[in-house]
């Protein structure tokens, strides 16, 4: 069965003698018609997680309810959807059903009598939310998770299990409410559960997040897609990243498939989907003028429970004595380093800040700046004038702003992992 | 059918071994040494490996592979016929290889000359099987990326690339001095720079203060 995935990669394959990093950014390319109809016949499940503790009273519940009332009456009558919500314990408002007018009908009365109160056991809104979608294992299965607050510290432990058995059972969008949850927490799980997090400092905002959300899991239809990487004997994967449209590192969810083949989860895909790995893949070194196959990466999905290769890239390594190859960088490669240099920065920028240490965080603020302005990372050097005065963007000279809205710091280090491609020269 | 790589993994992949990532040529070229097969050619002055789309010079000796005219050292005619044949027909029709070559690399301290460093007392003998091609004599350099197949770092009179040895079609394996700072001597005789000489078994390389090499057949 043919599909349009397009994979290419994008390195200087040329190493000095004695060398054995070789790294190498992978642009996949999902074309226009990726449908494979037996993945999408698997149906799409939709399940929305909402947090009613009680400080998600007033406002935000209201809010909160009104966005999920239209995200089900939006909902496609093929798709079906469940809906959990949680505080202390999760309750499964609205069961699996499927999404015809009668059952939306139905979800809408269960969705008003919906009211505020209690603690945060985000583990028990996973397992409800989990045990819904094993009941469609072969749908494409998304998840948006909404709160306002952080996990009770009691929950530690069980958070981690519950997160562990969510891995490849669903895939989730986080989003948090407000300036009371905690960033890291949300990632965790959203980088676990192969989606995005993302704030939503105005209560008012929930109904436009929602849409959009809805409209991207509406748009995948194709699952469970894996990029499997073959590496030479003696070869060790040092790092394996998603880099764009944001970065996911990769590298310990790693799952060995045999030797020398690993696989990482890459979700569902949707029509005209592109994303950029980075590898860096340590080899043993060769002599002047070998040549050698440093990675063999390819998109492995399942159709009709058969493993399919729907695109595959060769990532190469050749030695040679002439220097101005081999010294040569790749413009993507180094685009992406950079990028990865930006969010890493920023976030060592503001926990400095955090701390208090406001030479650390001037230092590293103003080197985001300077990289964001290279690279024209617009969007994150917009986020950055929220917290720094840029006094000279191309030298990094900037001064801490004295007051920050809490919502423009959270914004800031939630986003900070977006990265631009590179501007077609 | 399966596949072999350069390296004789027996491959399931026909482009790149599926167990090394060697890259796999032609059939026969699974026997054959492991030459690389970009596109390249070697220089018939210095042997080093000439890149086609690099330029017109060797890197190496300054040889111009459009005139077929010399470089800046003085060279005088190879033994070897001067043939510059692209590397994938060398490598098609090679007969699996009979008779094989070793060196034994020591330290003979009556070479030493009065300005000389004291040699290390308790270097062994090191035995170093020849199974390429082409293996240079020399001392690692980290800075010029240097890597002697033959690394004689513990001599510092060894040029970084001091001499090459070549086995040649027919098994025969020659020596060249490839502009050494301090000489090579073969059986106590001063070679010229950028010949070949033929050796056979039994003959002594000396090089640098007291570096020895004795070059030796193994019968099959």
């Amino acid at each position: 069965m043919s599909t349009q995935f397009t994979a290419e990669v994008f390195q200087n394959q040329f190493l000095p003698q004695g060398s054995r990093e070789v790294h190498a950014i992978m642009t996949v390319n999902a074309g226009e018609n990726t449908e494979i109809s037996s993945s999408v016949s698997g149906g799409r499940l939709f399940g929305i997680i909402c947090d009613t503790s009680g400080s998600m009273g007033g406002q935000k519940i209201r809010s909160a309810k009104d966005a999920m009332i239209k995200a089900v009456n939006l909902l496609p009558e093929d798709a079906h959807f469940f809906m959990v919500t949680g505080a202390s314990q999760a309750r499964l408002v609205v069961p699996l059903m499927q999404a015809t007018p009668e059952n939306k009908q139905q979800a809408i009365i269960n969705i008003r009598s919906i009211e505020a109160g209690g603690g945060t056991l985000i583990s028990t809104w996973l397992e409800a939310a989990r045990k819904q979608f094993q009941l469609m294992p072969s749908a494409i299965r998304q998840a948006l998770l909404l709160t306002d607050g952080q996990n009770d510290e009691s929950d530690e432990k069980a958070f981690d299990r519950a997160l562990q058995a969510c891995e490849s059972v669903f895939q989730c969008d986080c989003r948090g409410v407000g300036t009371d949850w905690r960033v890291a927490q949300l990632r965790r799980i959203s980088s676990k559960l192969l989606g995005t997090t993302d704030i939503i400092a105005d209560a008012l905002m929930i109904e436009a997040d929602f849409q959009t959300i809805l409209q991207q899991a509406m748009g995948k239809n194709i699952s469970d897609v894996s990029m499997r990487l073959w590496t030479p004997q003696g070869a060790k994967i040092l790092f394996c990243k998603q880099v764009s449209p944001d970065i996911v590192d990769l590298t310990d969810r790693a799952k060995p498939m045999k030797p020398q083949v690993v696989d990482y989860p890459t979700g569902a895909w949707g029509k005209r989907e592109s994303r950029d790995y980075h590898f860096c893949i340590e080899v043993n070194p060769g002599n002047v003028g070998d040549e050698m196959l440093a990675g063999r990466a390819s998109l492995i999905c399942t159709i009709d429970g058969t493993e399919t290769k729907i695109a595959e890239a060769r990532i190469l390594a050749v030695w040679t004595d002439d220097d101005a190859k081999s010294t040569k960088i790749d413009r993507r490669v180094a685009h992406y380093t950079g990028q990865a240099e930006l969010a890493q920065t920023i976030q060592e920028g503001l926990d400095a800040r955090n701390r208090g240490n406001v030479e650390v965080a001037t230092a590293k603020l103003g080197r985001a700046v300077k990289i964001a302005h290279e690279s024209g990372n617009e969007a994150t050097a917009k986020l950055l004038r929220t917290v720094v005065e840029i006094e000279d963007a191309p030298t990094g000279t900037v001064r801490l702003k004295k007051a920050i809205a809490k919502e423009d710091e959270m914004a800031l280090e939630t986003r900070s992992t977006k990265t631009t491609r590179i501007p077609k020269s | 059918m399966s596949t072999y790589c350069p390296k004789g993994h027996e491959s399931s992949e026909s482009d790149y071994c599926s167990e090394c990532g060697a890259k796999i040529g032609s059939p026969s070229a699974a026997i054959a040494p492991t030459i690389p097969e970009i596109a390249a050619q070697l220089c018939p002055d210095c042997s080093a490996l000439h890149e086609l789309h690099s330029g017109k010079f060797c890197e190496i000796c300054g040889y111009n592979f459009v005139t077929k005219a010399h470089g800046e050292l003085p060279i005088i005619q190879s033994v070897v016929p001067e043939v510059v044949t692209p590397l994938e027909t060398t490598t098609t029709k090679q007969e699996p290889a009979t008779r094989e070559w070793e060196v034994v690399v020591t330290i003979d301290p009556s070479l030493r000359h009065p300005d000389s460093p004291t040699p290390p007392a308790d270097a062994t003998p090191i035995t170093i099987r020849l199974g390429k091609s082409t293996h240079l004599i020399g001392r690692t350099s980290q800075v010029r990326a240097v890597y002697p197949d033959i690394a004689l770092d513990l001599d510092d009179a060894v040029s970084h690339r001091h001499a090459l040895l070549d086995r040649q079609l027919d098994d025969t394996l020659t020596l060249r001095d490839i502009g050494s700072s301090n000489g090579t001597q073969l059986n106590g005789v001063e070679l010229k720079p950028m010949v070949d000489m033929p050796l056979n078994n039994g003959d002594v390389i000396t090089i640098g203060h007291w570096t020895k090499i004795i070059i030796q057949t193994i019968t099959q």
